[in-house]
């Protein structure tokens, strides 16, 4: 059978994803910074995060050659780090203490970093108030309504590349994301 | 839809999952858009702290894609290395095993031309009678391995070099008209090989 205008199209597209994975040296350098982001939400500890990071794209690295170009490179990555959190967090459940997270958020500077510097102090203190609470609301929530959420908020994937993403279906995310933004809501307007 | 969203509505609005209804009031009722936007500013801002930490704690990019990339070309060549090195090793453990093997299976044969030869050698120079002659050529015991061997001249009938294919013509013995040959022979007593050999004087008259 011939290939029509549209597989013939869906197969350039995906050889030219996989083509991507060939110069890795662009790979780290194009997607570092955004799977380091989502990484540092998810584990709130830049050192961790660093780790973290590396591993991921040592993995994907090791696991090029499996990559067929069906999903993005950055979706793939996701997929990457997530599994890379997901044996952090288990190996964490096992540790009878934690180590101290020095690196977390500061609450006090989250003020300093917001993009509007014309407002008033005690609106510029509500904000940062507001925001250490999503970021502590982030931190309680459950580790796959975690990921979804910092995946839709933060990353701005869509619902079909975050089920890609995560291996759950499209209907899971939706169900994770609404418990997640339903939870949040509610650790905000509660520690308000 | 006369009454505000709930806040499982608003939630679901904010997720992106809302229905047509609820979007309906949400352009119209201006307490509930309000709400709606303002988690939604909520987020946006935590959208932009987390990049912004995410930016201020990333080291810059190529430093750390080049320490990583240099890391994982390391391992590489580490790798490759190990691999290079794996299969030297490998070929070298395969050309022992088939040389050990096959030094076994023709040991007595391929072993005993070099102890000829080794044997000849000295006595080419010990003896300065002899010239040249022929390759050995083994006989029929030759398979048969052995320790020990020594050589044993004698004169065989001229007939004999032509059982080899080798014309006797230059290796006859005028006087006796026989033709010189040198045999190993096992510490069995078994003859393992013979050549022929031309002489340059005749062998001392008894």
């Amino acid at each position: 059978m011939e290939p029509t205008a549209a597989t013939g199209f869906l197969g350039a597209h995906i050889e030219s994803r996989a083509s991507e994975i060939a110069d890795f040296d662009q790979v780290v350098r194009t997607y570092w910074p955004r799977v380091f982001r989502f990484v540092l939400a998810s584990v709130r500890d830049v050192g961790t995060a660093e780790t973290l990071t590396q591993e991921c794209f040592y993995n994907a690295y090791r696991g090029r050659t499996r990559f067929r170009g069906d999903a993005s490179v950055h979706t793939w990555l996701v997929r990457i780090a997530t599994n890379v959190l997901r044996d952090h967090q288990r190996s964490r459940r096992l540790q009878f203490w934690r180590r101290a997270e020095r690196e977390a958020v500061d609450t006090a500077a989250i003020a300093d970093w917001l993009p509007d510097p014309a407002r008033s102090q005690e609106q510029a203190v509500m904000v940062s108030e507001e925001l250490a609470a999503v970021w502590e609301a982030t931190r309680s929530l459950p580790d796959r309504q975690r990921t979804v959420f910092l995946l839709r908020f933060v990353e701005d994937m869509d619902i079909g590349d975050i089920a890609t993403a995560t291996g759950l279906t499209t209907n899971a995310v939706n169900v994770h994301l609404f418990r997640a933004v339903r939870r949040v809501r509610k650790h905000v307007r509660n520690g308000r | 839809m006369n009454r505000h969203l709930t806040d499982d509505e608003i939630s679901r609005a904010i997720a992106g999952q809302s229905t047509l209804d609820e979007q309906r009031h949400l352009h119209t009722c201006v307490a509930c858009g309000a709400e709606l936007s303002r988690w939604r500013q909520m987020f946006a801002t935590f959208r932009y702290d987390v990049r912004d930490r995410a930016d201020r704690a990333t080291p810059p990019v190529s430093a750390f894609a080049e320490a990583t990339v240099a890391a994982r070309r390391v391992t590489h060549i580490a790798y490759r290395s190990m691999w290079g090195i794996a299969a030297m090793l490998l070929i070298a453990a395969t050309a022992l095993v088939w040389q050990v093997r096959e030094g076994q299976r023709l040991a007595s044969w391929r072993e005993m031309p070099r102890r000829v030869i080794a044997i000849d050698q000295a006595l080419t120079m010990i003896d300065s009678t002899v010239d040249s002659g022929s390759e050995f050529f083994p006989l029929a015991y030759s398979t048969v391995p052995i320790t020990h061997a020594r050589i044993v001249r004698m004169e065989v009938p001229r007939t004999a070099p032509e059982l080899f294919g080798v014309d006797p013509a230059g290796l006859v013995n005028a006087p006796r008209g026989t033709v010189v040959a040198d045999v190993v022979v096992g510490e069995d007593g078994l003859a393992r090989a013979v050549r022929f050999v031309r002489l340059q004087t005749s062998i001392p008259k008894e």
